[in-house]
């Protein structure tokens, strides 16, 4: 930790680096970080509320509440695999802990979540609940939570990334089985009951399952609920940053 | 420089080992099958790109690094600071080391001159509103000031090293490690390069210059290191070693142009 702390400053610069070249070019600029989600939200009504016509109350408030934290996953992880590689121009020439690229790449891809997620509190707070709910008090908390499991799935995947190229096309098919196993489209209790303590290994369940809480239904979730996503998030960070730190004095020699 | 300062950098039985591939198993797939049939997953050679270099440099030093292309001097400089470990032996470091190495390639080339700064300059450590304020200096130093807003990639390569130069200098080092920083400006470029590093070496610097200009080693550095595949050949006074350098260099081109003449 102390490590990232020495190096805030490139991360900070990396951040800003990556929120300019994604929103200062295009036209709408940061508009468009609202527009994206608004515009998806939208579809995801049409589709799921009206189209389809799903059994579960209020569907579209529960798809709301789990399915850009998703995302934020699945753009993560996505680019996760060539992560180093793309640094490999500062990474050559300034001796710093690769970690910090990783950990810049989770926060810019963050900002970018967390300001899509204070619209989907709003349509929530006022369409769904009409009213302030206690749940939004720990929301901070679980985001904060995703973002570090998010972290950890992704010190491995960028590891890998640097001695194989494959990896890269690997992941997005892993991605959508891993997306068809989360309880994002379907709440965990939909499935028959022996399948749901399977599911529920994958840690990204447990997570979606405290946003559904603190979103949809709008309460504190339990310590029980709790528990087991924030264990199953310190072993799968602490674990995928041993993988990454495995290697990582040779980076800058592959990359 | 008294006695008890510690070095700026020590470098004790040094090797650094790199691989030659004849096969490199570059996809997951082609690791696993190979892993399968019992294969080798790559098959390659070692080759020692440094070997058995111990070398101290005091705090204050000057020294300059010559040597042939490939002699190792590039690889010597990553390892002091650091972007690459050594296969064996230790390295100790002491104070603000400050790279200036791989020149021209240390941008990405989509961000502009000013974004570039500051990137390059959080890299080095600097903070925010110090490279902020940095920012006009050093983009007049560097003489690019009307593309400042330019992406690099239209910057020409001169342009590219004495903006990474700058920001170097601008980065309070206290040890600089420059690779062939002379090579790349033009006349006047390289004259502002010379004063600002005795500037520099004034202020009590350390610096380690790899260069294959040896008028200019001579007159900024006191202490050579001559590198010959990977080994320490000589190290001495900078006018001693560029001699028995130069020397080298004459009498292997004399057999190189005699076996060129005789064939």
């Amino acid at each position: 930790m102390s490590e990232l702390w020495t190096h805030r400053e490139l991360i900070r610069a990396l951040v800003e680096r990556n929120l300019t070249m994604r929103y200062q070019r295009s036209f709408l600029g940061a508009v468009w970080t609202l527009l994206n989600p608004l515009l998806t939200g939208l579809v995801l009504v049409a589709v799921f509320s009206v189209l389809l016509r799903v059994q579960t109350a209020q569907y579209w408030a529960f798809l709301f509440s789990g399915y850009f934290a998703w995302v934020f996953t699945l753009n993560t992880l996505g680019i996760g695999a060539t992560v180093v590689s793309n640094h490999s121009f500062i990474a050559r020439s300034v001796a710093f802990p690769a970690d910090v690229l990783v950990v810049s790449t989770v926060i810019s891809r963050f900002v970018e979540f967390a300001i899509e997620m204070l619209l989907v509190v709003v349509v929530l707070t006022a369409v769904l609940h009409q009213g302030f709910t206690i749940g939004l008090v720990a929301l901070p908390f679980v985001m904060v939570l995703h973002a570090v499991l998010t972290a950890g799935v992704l010190f491995p995947i960028a590891a890998l990334g640097v001695f194989f190229e494959d990896v890269q096309h690997a992941v997005p098919v892993a991605l959508t089985m891993l997306t068809l196993i989360s309880p994002v489209y379907y709440p965990i209790s939909n499935l028959p009951a022996h399948w749901q303590p399977i599911v529920s290994l994958n840690p990204f369940a447990g997570i979606l399952g405290l946003y559904h809480a603190t979103l949809y239904e709008g309460r504190l979730p339990g310590i029980a609920e709790i528990v087991t996503p924030v264990l199953s998030t310190l072993v799968v960070f602490l674990a995928g940053r041993w993988v990454f730190r495995w290697k990582r004095s040779v980076y800058a020699e592959v990359v | 420089m008294t006695a008890l300062q510690p070095p700026a950098i020590e470098l004790v039985n040094v090797e650094k080992r790199f691989f030659y591939y004849e096969h490199r198993t570059t996809t997951l797939q082609e690791y696993f099958v190979r892993t399968l049939r019992r294969q080798a997953i790559h098959l390659r050679s070692a080759r020692y790109h440094l070997s058995n270099v111990s070398l101290r440099i005091e705090a204050g030093e000057a020294v300059a690094l010559i040597g042939h292309n490939g002699s190792g001097k590039s690889t010597l400089l990553r390892l002091m600071a650091g972007i690459y470990p050594p296969t064996s032996g230790s390295i100790s470091r002491h104070g603000r080391i400050i790279p200036v190495i791989e020149l021209g390639s240390t941008f990405q080339p989509t961000l502009t001159g000013r974004e570039n700064i500051r990137l390059y300059a959080a890299a080095l450590g600097i903070p925010k509103h110090e490279a902020v304020a940095h920012t006009d200096s050093i983009l007049g130093f560097s003489g690019v000031e009307a593309f400042a807003d330019t992406p690099l990639k239209y910057y020409s390569s001169g342009m590219k090293s004495r903006l990474a130069f700058s920001i170097a200098m601008s980065a309070r080092p206290d040890v600089l490690l420059l690779d062939e920083i002379l090579a790349v400006g033009d006349e006047s470029f390289k004259l502002q390069c010379q004063e600002r590093l005795k500037a520099f070496r004034v202020r009590g610097g350390t610096m380690i210059l790899a260069s294959h200009d040896l008028e200019s080693v001579q007159d900024l550095c006191q202490r050579a290191v001559w590198l010959d595949g990977g080994r320490i050949r000589a190290v001495g006074t900078v006018d001693e070693v560029t001699r028995q350098y130069e020397a080298h260099a004459r009498a292997s081109w004399k057999v190189a142009s005699t076996a060129l003449n005789t064939a």
